[in-house]
């Protein structure tokens, strides 16, 4: 008998487990909660038990699943059971004495993935005292195995699922991260890269509003109204202040860390400021609240980003970091932004630089042409005059000279031919006449001569100094043997000069020096040279009456002439001219004299090489 | 020559005119001589232009006394038209000037003239230029045949 029950139960067995094994409802069912409830009306069937009990950490709410079939609703029972399920979940053991007694036969099997992996436990009960049979402890092994595996593949098809969704949110994200950084990146207008920023931010967090507050103060001390928004009008911030001062935003725009709130009503800081104490009459309506400053990389404050939504805890710490970073890229971008402007500005200051510079270069080139212009025209007006003056000296020479040529004639011609009639006074008159022409024209010739001499180019060139000097001595009797001692001490090397300059100027020192001497003694003049590095330098020293040091000077002006002509005859003009032309070939003329004993006239000359 | 030769005398200055003569008459000499008063009558002159065709009254020249400083035409450019003239290439002309301006010089000079002389001041001057022009240029001095 029992052997062919044993054959029975044994079919049964087979049966079952093969139902079990193709029990869909168990692999397929994604939920685990779906899993345990199955699973537990599956063994309730199969292994005839009066008591299942299914405990699954994965399921909602850690909530078991208890089938039971004929047992009174018996609290006591069911909390035994349960307890020692939960316990055993926990790692302490049942108490499977008390289970016994009251009259059920508990077997109890965990759901573990590995030591230290439980995740749920199995209570079967049955009041049969064979409970559970060898077969029945086999189909139990198997559902449990079934169960554990089902548990697990449906956690993972969770977390797959969970990683889709949480890639979709992502890559969504990602999507709006990735088009505002490319706006922004790229965009150098200010206005444009902070509207899209904040529009970004909004959408991004799920904000039904956000907005973008710049951080500037006027030289008052007043925060400037200057934002974008987005999700609301304009008019919904037009009436309200800055929101800079509260105690909730002061914060976001001393730079300190984000702040985000689920539900602002219920946060200390809120409603504690005038003049509103809270929500101003017609504000949004802002509940969750989120705040991120907006920092440069110099530590500047730009601005503040602040998100309202009227539900509470929309802003999750995910959206927060999000912000932050957002919120960096959107610095660096306003600095750039910024960078770019200043740099616009620059050019244009530059430009405006360069176009001043321009213009006053061309005033000062115009300047400069009129200046040019000008001296051209006084160079010409110069050159006129010089013209002017040398057509003058000319006409000197000619024109007054010829009147004394006249005075002179006439008067000869008298004394020739009407002598006997003019009587002595007649011809002593006559002769006077005669005499002022005459001393007329000597004047006159050394003006020219001076005038000459103080003006015109001449060309330098090597001159045989002592054929000049041999050359006057011959051609002025004054200076004959007969009259004059003129003594050459030593041969004179050539100079630099112009020969009729230094003609000029050897006549008149010799003349000069035989002619102002003591009457009655004969004059007498030593030439000397001796070289002064560069120079010559030739002495002429005279035994002539000498000069006063007071009159040294003025020798050598026009007319500075100290004795009367009536005395010493002569124009006055010899030195000056004389000193004149000396320094015209680059030399000097100069004296050293005593009253009494002499005068000794140098003249220093260029060196001919 | 010595004698018959004519001499022209350019010179604007009436008294220096009168001194010349005289000094000439005093000096022994007695080639006729011949008076234009500015530079323009002293083309003329030579051209044989106007009351100048008569070569009997007016012949041509052996010797020109040129002043520089002269009304119409300026000395020196009298004689830069005389040298361009191949019939009056014989002419001998001193210029006989106040002016001792080594410009003039050099250009007249240049310009051809046979001497330069600066009028004298004086009265016994002249007639000692006069005498020393008779006795080198009129008595010494050879002139080439006069050209029929």
């Amino acid at each position: 008998m029992e052997a062919i029950q044993d054959v029975h139960e044994a079919n049964r067995c087979i049966r079952e487990l093969a139902a079990l094994s193709l029990l869909p409802a168990i692999w397929s069912a994604g939920e685990p909660s779906h899993i345990r409830d199955n699973l537990a009306e599956a063994l309730r069937s199969s292994l005839r038990a009066d008591i299942v009990y299914v405990r699954c950490r994965d399921c909602e709410g850690g909530k078991a699943a208890i089938c039971a079939t004929d047992i009174p609703n018996d609290d006591d029972l069911l909390r035994s059971v349960t307890t020692g399920v939960d316990q055993s979940l926990e790692g302490r053991g049942p108490d499977l004495a008390k289970l016994a007694v009251h009259g059920l036969l508990i077997n109890l099997s965990v759901f573990t993935l590995g030591p230290g992996q439980e995740f749920g436990a199995l209570a079967v009960g049955s009041r049969r005292p064979d409970f559970p049979t060898a077969l029945e402890r086999i189909l139990l092994n198997v559902a449990v195995n079934q169960a554990i595996i089902a548990f697990r593949s449906a956690k993972q098809l969770a977390a797959r699922r969970l990683g889709e969704q949480a890639l979709k949110e992502e890559t969504r994200l990602l999507e709006i991260l990735d088009k505002t950084g490319k706006s922004i990146a790229g965009q150098l207008d200010l206005e444009k890269v902070v509207q899209s920023v904040t529009d970004s931010a909004t959408e991004l967090t799920g904000a039904k509003f956000g907005a973008f507050f710049y951080n500037i103060v006027n030289e008052q001390g007043e925060a400037l109204m200057l934002y974008t928004l987005s999700g609301a009008p304009r008019e919904a911030f037009e009436k309200l202040g800055h929101p800079r001062a509260t105690a909730l935003f002061g914060p976001t725009f001393r730079g300190e860390p984000a702040i985000r709130i689920d539900d602002v009503r219920k946060d200390s800081r809120y409603g504690a400021m005038a003049p509103h104490y809270g929500m101003p009459k017609g504000h949004l309506p802002v509940v969750s609240y989120l705040a991120v400053p907006v920092v440069s990389r110099s530590g500047e404050v730009i601005g503040g980003l602040f998100f309202g939504h009227p539900e509470p805890g929309v802003f999750n710490e995910r959206a927060e970091k999000l912000v932050v970073g957002m919120a960096a890229q959107a610095a660096i971008a306003i600095d750039n932004a910024r960078l770019y402007e200043k740099g616009q500005r620059e050019i244009a200051q530059r430009r405006q630089v360069e176009q001043a510079l321009r213009e006053a270069q061309a005033e000062l080139h115009d300047h400069a042409e009129k200046l040019e212009d000008q001296v051209a025209q006084r160079t010409a007006e110069l050159r006129e005059t010089i013209q002017q003056l040398e057509a003058f000296s000319y006409s000197v020479s000619h024109d007054m000279r010829s009147p004394l040529r006249a005075m002179q004639g006439y008067s000869d011609a008298l004394l020739d031919e009407y002598r006997d009639k003019l009587g002595s006074t007649g011809v002593e008159y006559l002769t006077r006449i005669r005499r002022s022409a005459s001393r007329m024209d000597l004047l006159i010739q050394d003006v020219l001569a001076y005038s000459r001499v103080a003006k015109g180019d001449i060309q330098l060139a090597p001159v045989n100094i002592e054929a000049v000097i041999r050359d006057v001595v011959q051609n002025y009797p004054a200076l004959q043997s007969d009259r004059a001692d003129v003594c050459v001490a030593g041969p004179i090397p050539p100079v630099m000069g112009h020969e009729a300059y230094l003609t000029q100027i050897v006549s008149n020192l010799l003349t000069n020096a035989v002619k102002f001497v003591e009457s009655g003694k004969k004059p007498s003049v030593t030439i000397r040279t001796r070289a002064e590095g560069e120079m010559i330098r030739i002495d002429f020293q005279d035994n002539g009456i000498g000069i006063a040091e007071k009159h040294q000077k003025q020798i050598f002006q026009i007319f500075g002439r100290v004795y009367s002509d009536k005395m010493y005859e002569g124009t006055g003009i010899g030195l000056a001219i004389a000193k004149k032309a000396a320094e015209r070939m680059g030399g000097s003329l100069g004296v050293k004299s005593e009253t009494g004993v002499g005068s000794n006239f140098f003249v220093i000359l260029k060196r001919a090489s | 020559m010595t004698t018959s030769g004519t001499i022209l005398l350019v010179e604007d200055n009436e008294d220096d005119v009168f001194l010349m003569k005289r000094a000439l008459k005093s000096a022994g000499i007695v080639n006729p001589l011949q008076v234009v008063e500015d530079g323009q009558q002293a083309v003329d002159y030579l051209s044989g232009v106007g009351t100048y065709s008569d070569r009997t009254a007016h012949p041509l020249p052996a010797v020109v006394f040129l002043d520089l400083k002269l009304p119409l035409m300026m000395g020196l450019e009298v004689l830069g038209w005389i040298r361009k003239q191949s019939f009056l290439e014989d002419v001998v002309v001193v210029v006989l000037t106040s002016s001792n301006e080594p410009s003039d010089l050099k250009q007249a000079y240049r310009l051809g003239a046979n001497s330069y002389i600066v009028k004298p001041p004086s009265a016994d001057q002249l007639l000692d230029l006069a005498k020393a022009f008779k006795w080198y240029w009129l008595e010494f001095n050879q002139f080439p045949p006069v050209a029929a």
